[in-house]
């Protein structure tokens, strides 16, 4: 009975009908989870290249905040500084005296998690990690956290090479200029 | 009985075309119409998603020659714990750069 059932044309359509419906069910899914993919990826999008923006806009302004700083650190270990061409003493100036004067004891000077908030908007908010290391190495790490926990969105880093001139009287001249500053993912 | 009438019916081969042609015509036309229905939600998601992304590139193409709306006589503030314990606090003026979407800034100046 069975082997003339499976033989017998009857009911065929059906099973056919069924073929054809799975066919299209599985074609429609595939469909319509590559399309939600995508619609997904394009959903962060925007909030990724907000976070390129807020980490390089915080590394471009402490490029310029260091570009032209000069420091004098004297033989007793005391910094100043050298106020030169009507450049300001900006930002960043408590982190770079504290760590000339750590470096100069040849220890290494690390800050983490500092802050920048923006006045104008949060979404430019971003913490940076600030090192400075023996030989007057400047690097800051700048983060911007995702939504998840210890989830970074995006990072770049800036290092800064220091030039060094050792006066007469054992006292050293620190000058940070545009060239020895570069910034990178 | 009923056992009789069940064998007998999956022996038949007889008048069971019509209803099962009926039935095999919807399923067809309801795999039919879940495709062409996924077809458009999908169609509609990636329209979407274009809209977005230029909606973003145009905004980045602004900021970038900033030609965003800009906003001077703004600050950033930087916060940090010195290893000794104590906060300090810096402000740094900046000129906003705003896009429909995105924002940026740059140094404008420095706060004595």
């Amino acid at each position: 009975m069975l082997k003339g059932k499976i033989s017998s044309d009857s009911g065929a359509t059906l099973v056919l009908a069924l073929v054809f419906f799975l066919l299209c069910a599985v074609a429609g899914s595939i469909i319509l989870i590559a399309g939600s993919g995508a619609a997904g990826r394009m959903a962060d999008l925007k909030d990724d290249q907000q976070a390129y923006y807020s980490v390089t806009s915080a590394a471009k302004l402490f490029e310029d905040q260091m570009a032209g700083q000069k420091y004098l650190i004297s033989s007793g270990g005391s910094v100043s500084a050298r106020v030169a061409d009507g450049h300001k003493d900006g930002a960043l100036q408590v982190l770079l005296r504290e760590g000339l004067a750590s470096a100069h004891d040849s220890k290494n000077y690390t800050v983490k998690d500092c802050k920048l908030r923006c006045q104008g908007d949060s979404k430019l908010d971003v913490t940076f990690d600030f090192i400075m290391n023996e030989g007057y190495y400047v690097t800051i790490l700048v983060k911007r956290q995702g939504t998840g926990e210890d989830k970074v969105q995006y990072q770049c880093t800036l290092k800064a090479r220091a030039t060094t001139k050792t006066n007469s009287n054992n006292s050293v001249n620190i000058d940070w200029n545009k060239d020895s500053i570069t910034v990178s993912k | 009985m009923k056992r009789n009438w069940l064998i007998k019916k999956l022996n038949s081969k007889a008048g069971e075309s019509l209803p099962e042609v009926l039935i095999a015509v919807l399923i067809v036309a309801m795999g039919m119409l879940m495709l062409s229905t996924m077809l458009n939600v999908s169609s509609r998601m990636i329209d979407k998603s274009q809209s977005k992304v230029k909606a973003v590139y145009a905004d980045v193409g602004e900021i970038d020659k900033k030609e965003g709306v800009a906003e001077s006589g703004k600050t950033v503030e930087i916060t940090y714990e010195r290893p000794n314990g104590t906060t300090a606090k810096e402000m740094v003026n900046i000129k906003l750069y705003r896009g429909d979407n995105l924002i940026s800034y740059e140094t404008e100046g420095l706060i004595p």
